[in-house]
């Protein structure tokens, strides 16, 4: 005959079905072995007395009042309900959490943005106030080398120096590779050449 | 309760449903509270660990992926809880609140109606309980925790599988072999006082 279950041993099957947890098909199996096989019967009996004995044990709750049972439960949905309300509560924390950090992670985005923008500017701001002192130091010059007025000469000498005396506070000369470096060199150039002329009397000139 | 009323239970749940919670512990948690009274031998303790048990669920039910298997979840929750408890006892056996096994089951079987009209048929019946219970205490832990699942827990053996995580096999081989030596303890038991 086939066995009931050909995983599990005879007595593992009489324990499954005193259990109540054998299909209809594997107790017929079963209880046809059992008929047939006295040793099968002998073993079915005995792990149906022994199956017997543990539920002869009574069970907590049988012996508690409704009162009891009541109050057991309503401590334990206490629980639960506080343990709920906790967990919305530090849900709702951390999604303002969030929030709060993902603001300030703008912010702080925008205020650099903001510093940078702001350095750039001014850097450019410098740059271009100092190219266009230089450039008006060119002129000058120019003016001053093209002039054949000695008098109009010194004033235009003079106007040269008081830019360059600028150029030099604002550190133009001491940069060394500066834009402005070889146009200062130039232009001290130029002003010896004009204290040259002025000095020098133009053939014919008597300088009176 | 069949496997779909429970999953859709255990949805309404995780979507923070109040009464589906309520309904939850409605309808596990006896069968909890019974398994952790035999398993710590103290009212006090096992209402304290069921509720920790259903407080774990509340904090895992998000990560819970649902295979059937709630049930056996639950109890390997409580199984778990009880073991650790149970270590920490042994490090620290004297507990306040823990109720000795005899008073505890001595208070279970005063409680218990009697089965005959015989006079000496209730003291019998006590006697029979008390070397029982006497008997289930001196069973090896992983035995004595199988039947206390099937008996208290109500569980059946494929469940009890699961919540153990071995195979049916092993776990009605030790449920037999528990079956067996109650059998030898309860006549030992019985023979002694004579």
């Amino acid at each position: 005959m086939k066995r009931p279950n050909k995983h599990l041993s005879l007595s593992q099957t009489c324990l499954l079905d005193v259990s109540g947890e054998l299909g209809p098909k594997a107790r017929e199996h079963l209880q046809q072995h059992v008929a047939t096989y006295p040793a099968a019967h002998l073993e079915y009996e005995l792990v149906r007395g022994r199956f017997a004995m543990l539920q002869s044990l009574p069970k907590i709750e049988d012996q508690l009042d409704q009162v009891s049972k009541a109050r057991i439960a309503a401590n334990i949905k206490k629980g639960i309900h506080q343990s709920l309300d906790q967990q919305r509560k530090a849900q709702r924390q951390a999604k303002l959490a969030r929030v709060f950090y993902g603001f300030m992670a703008a912010a702080s985005g925008v205020a650099a943005a903001l510093v940078v923008a702001a350095g750039v500017y001014i850097v450019h701001e410098r740059q271009l106030a100092h190219r266009q002192r230089i450039i008006d130091a060119e002129n000058t010059f120019q003016e001053v080398a093209q002039t054949q007025l000695p008098g109009e000469g010194k004033s235009r000498v003079d106007t040269l120096a008081r830019r360059i005396s600028r150029l030099e506070q604002s550190g133009g000369i001491s940069a060394e590779g500066n834009v402005g470096n070889s146009h200062m060199m130039n232009l001290l150039d130029a002003l010896d050449s004009v204290h040259a002329t002025d000095s020098v009397p133009a053939p014919g000139d008597s300088g009176y | 309760m069949d496997a779909r009323t429970l999953a859709a239970l255990v949805l309404q749940c995780r979507n923070g449903d109040r009464g589906a919670w309520d309904a939850l512990v409605e309808q596990y948690w006896q069968r909890l509270y019974s398994y952790a009274v035999q398993a710590t031998r103290s009212n006090e303790l096992a209402n304290d660990l069921v509720q920790e048990t259903f407080l774990r669920v509340v904090q895992k039910l998000e990560r819970y992926e649902d295979q059937g298997k709630f049930e056996a979840w639950l109890f390997r929750i409580l199984v778990n809880l009880v073991r650790d408890n149970s270590r920490s006892a042994s490090r620290h056996p004297v507990r306040s609140g823990n109720v000795g096994v005899g008073d505890q089951m001595v208070d279970l079987i005063d409680s218990m109606p009697g089965k005959s009209d015989s006079p000496e048929a209730p003291l019998e019946h006590k006697e029979h309980l008390d070397r029982l219970y006497t008997a289930m205490e001196k069973l090896p832990e992983l035995d004595r925790q199988v039947l206390l699942l099937r008996h208290y827990g109500d569980m059946p053996f494929k469940e009890i599988a699961k919540t153990l995580d071995c195979p049916l096999g092993t776990v009605l081989a030790r449920a037999h072999r528990a079956l067996g030596k109650l059998r030898v303890l309860m006549e030992v038991g019985h023979e002694t006082p004579q």
